[in-house]
């Protein structure tokens, strides 16, 4: 009797115990973000760290499918265009819930695209061009554009793009400011996975929806750890506390990758980009030029990025479009420096993102390198986006280039154009304007034939280079080191740094 | 004066001399450092990442820079910097000090309230709100850490006039007629010296520490400048695979505190004999 006492007693310790262990590895994927994730309000923010998690959390009409730029139904089962490419029409599954249980309808996505078209929400121009909307019934939601938009579905699949939210956050949560403030720390999603702990500049936990309407994912967990630096996240990995390092993995040591790791490498749409301001030192035609000849990547790009990248092509990644010959940069470095001598002395100021930080460091001391050389000295200062927003704001205080790796909202190239280029682009940084550019871009955007299409982009492209307004310089593949044993990463190109999370599994 | 009694009485023993011949020879390294680096610190000379060798020293850093050459100009771009918060915060600390000294009442009071406000106020951390704010840059930074360095000089050069103005030879040039100015200048503020000096001399190693952190977060000079905290942050992720390039760095700057402190305790244990 004693001893089944003691044993009943040991067993429910044991139980006890049980209880407070965290689940098993196995089941628990563990990534690490450089930055905090600002919000998980889909409409709101421009993150680059956390869209892996929104694209679990939420989900959209329409995604690229995994390793390549074509699109695929999403929440949307099929959809169709009308003739005069104005009115789209999508077929929503069937048997989609929310995660508070609420079953998803078309007036639920027609509320929530309301919403996302209110101008106060930063990510609202997405549905610029939208006249209409409606929900005809409980499937079927239709949208109406003012003009034929060929990028329309593109910017639906967008990383950044509409991600239905659902009435436990739009009508339960509305508050004063159409639940803005309750989304930075909730969420009312239909993706596979929810959130259950939020420890800002720490920690989050996504969980698996065990609920969810499609195929169950394989982790129980995504345990995503703010570590801001990437040495700290290497040793991380390498002691098997992290499965995989999603980006910033330094490029010079992928050549001693530790055993047990893995590499995964693909194209995405990020380009290496300098923007030119053209009110400073480098107004003048001929130091650009000058400039142009230093900053020519050949010169430079292996050992910033030790093979993991190609001279660009032009203002496009080559995942957009595959242009035929590299940029033809200005060689002659012999004029350089004779322009240089015979001007005043030079220093020009060099800003870069402050993503990938430790990468666009390096790649603007390379650059402050080559300009040496040509006798321009040049300071380095890294930016964070919301302060190059500003840049436009007052130009003499600005930096004369600003380096950063751009990504795109979309895979198709107005989005491109639109983000950095035209004259009202959110992302032109030095509020570059050009009429007569503004117009090819009108042209070209209307355009539904890919090789016109594309031909009419490159036009634009040399033009741009030609005025040296943006220096295109390098195709950054995108590297993925993760632990031996997991699969299903499934990387798209549109979007950055992003595994998908409901495909990985551990063998 | 106070130099004769440094060089007697510090040369006299190996142990005394050798950190002020260390000290000198630092001084002379960032005054010549320049004239002896084989390359210029700014330029790419060879491929990124290359060991040690006869051609590059200390190898090239990641971006193909010599190393060697980054140093010898990043000592200059620590040592001078540092000299001139000591030259400044004790400047400045001796005259608040010896005003409050010399005033007495209520301007003494408030100068020394305020000395002991800006004593408890977490100098670093609002230091380090002003460089990121005023924008990174070596005399940003030098004048952010001097305004909260100074009140430590003022205490020392305050406390040594009031205990010397005690003493009877001062009250007997007093009594003899001798003016104020000149019995400041001729006998109180000489008799606080040389505590200064040894608070400043001890300072050196702190103040290198300081600015090297600064220089670490990126607060500093900017960026390709060769300052040897910022070198150190930048290659801290090679550590494990090229550990010469953010280590070499490092060992520089826990030389040039070793140093200056071991330099520093020398003059004290000198100054305190005499």
């Amino acid at each position: 009797m004693k001893s089944t006492v003691a044993l009943r007693a040991g067993i429910a310790a044991l139980a006890l115990v049980a209880g407070k262990l965290p689940v098993c590895a196995e089941t628990v994927l563990r990534v690490a973000y450089q930055k905090d994730i600002s919000t998980f309000d889909p409409d709101n923010a421009f993150p680059l760290y956390g869209i892996d998690a929104l694209h679990v959390i939420y989900q959209g009409l329409v995604q690229y499918q995994p390793g390549t730029t074509e699109l695929t139904g999403w929440l949307a089962e099929r959809w169709s265009v009308s003739e005069d490419g104005l009115t789209y029409r999508f077929r929503l599954h069937d048997n989609v819930r929310f995660h508070d249980g609420r079953a998803l309808t078309a007036s639920d996505v027609l509320a929530y695209f309301r919403r996302r078209k209110r101008p106060d929400l930063a990510l609202s121009y997405f549905l610029n061009g939208v006249a209409d909307m409606k929900a005809p019934d409980a499937r079927t939601f239709v949208i109406r554009l003012t003009a034929p938009d060929p990028a329309f579905l593109d910017r639906l699949a967008s990383a950044w793009g509409p991600k239905v939210v659902g009435p436990g956050a739009l009508v339960d949560h509305a508050g004063s400011d159409h639940a803005e403030t309750w989304l930075n720390e909730h969420e009312d999603g239909t993706g596979p996975y929810r959130i259950t702990q939020i420890n800002r500049g720490q920690r989050y936990v996504l969980s698996r929806n065990e609920d969810y309407w499609g195929k169950r994912p394989y982790f129980d967990r995504i345990q995503i750890e703010i570590v801001p630096q990437m040495a700290q996240q290497m040793l991380m990995l390498n002691k098997g506390d992290l499965d995989l390092i999603q980006n910033g993995y330094p490029f010079e040591q992928l050549r001693h990758l530790p055993s047990g790791l893995r590499l995964l490498v693909y194209d995405d749409l990020g380009l290496e980009m300098a923007y030119v301001n053209r009110s400073k030192r480098l107004r003048d035609p001929t130091l650009r030029r000058a400039v142009l000849t230093a900053l020519n990547p050949a010169g430079w790009l292996d050992d910033a990025f030790f093979g993991f990248a190609t001279p660009a092509h032009s203002l496009y990644p080559k995942a957009m479009i595959a242009a035929r010959e590299p940029v033809d940069f200005p060689s002659d470095l012999a004029a350089a420096r004779a322009i240089v001598a015979a001007a005043p002395p030079v220093t020009l100021e060099i800003g870069y993102g402050d993503q990938e930080r430790a990468v666009q460091q390096r790649a603007a001391e390379l650059l402050a390198s080559a300009l040496e050389r040509i006798g321009i000295h040049a300071t380095l200062r890294s930016y964070p986006l919301d302060q190059a927003l500003l840049f436009a704001e007052d130009l003499q205080r600005a930096p004369d280039l600003y380096l950063a790796q751009n990504y795109p909202d979309a895979a198709h190239p107005a989005t491109q154009t639109g983000v950095f280029f035209s004259s009202t682009a959110p992302l032109n940084f030095f509020g570059y304007k050009n009429p007569h550019i503004d117009q090819l871009i009108d042209a070209a955007d209307r355009v539904s034939d890919r090789a016109e299409r594309d031909r009419r982009y490159l036009v634009i492209s040399q033009q741009l280079f030609a005025d040296t307004a943006f220096i295109p310089l390098a195709d950054i593949r995108d590297v993925i080191v993760y632990r031996q044993g997991l699969t299903g990463l499934d990387p798209r190109p549109a979007l950055p740094w992003v595994v998908d999370y409901e495909s990985i599994r551990r063998e | 004066m106070i130099l004769r009694v440094l060089l007697r009485t510090e040369l006299r023993t190996k142990s005394g001399a050798l950190p002020l011949i260390g000290l000198l020879f630092i001084t002379l390294l960032a005054v010549a450092g320049p004239i002896f680096a084989p390359a210029n610190p700014l330029l790419r000379v060879d491929t990124p990442y290359l060991d040690p060798s006869f051609q590059h020293w200390l190898g090239t850093d990641e971006v193909g820079r010599d190393l060697l050459s980054r140093i010898l100009y990043g000592i200059r771009l620590t040592w001078f910097p540092v000299l001139a918060v000591i030259a400044l915060t004790s400047a400045i600390g001796t005259l608040v000090g010896a005003v409050a000294a010399a005033a007495g009442g209520l301007v003494e009071l408030l100068l020394n309230r305020f000395c002991e406000l800006m004593m408890v106020i977490p100098a670093t951390l609002i230091a380090l709100a002003a460089v990121a704010s005023l924008g990174p840059g070596t005399w940003h930074l030098v004048a952010a850490i001097s305004v909260f360095w100074w009140p430590w000089y003022a205490r020392i050069a305050h406390t040594e006039i009031r205990r010397v103005a005690t003493r009877a030879h001062v009250e007997a040039a007093r009594l003899a007629g001798v003016g104020r100015p000149r019995l400041f200048l001729r006998y109180l503020l000489p008799a606080a010296l040389p505590s200064l000096v040894v608070a400043a001399s001890l300072d050196v190693a702190n103040v290198i520490l300081v600015l090297a952190m600064f220089s670490f977060l990126g607060l500093g000079a900017p960026a390709p400048a060769p300052e040897l905290g910022a070198m150190t942050a930048q290659s801290l992720v090679s550590l494990t695979t090229h550990g010469w390039i953010p280590l070499s760095p490092a060992i520089v700057i826990f030389i040039l505190a070793f140093t200056a402190n071991l330099a520093g305790d020398g003059i004290r244990q000198r100054m305190e004999s005499t």
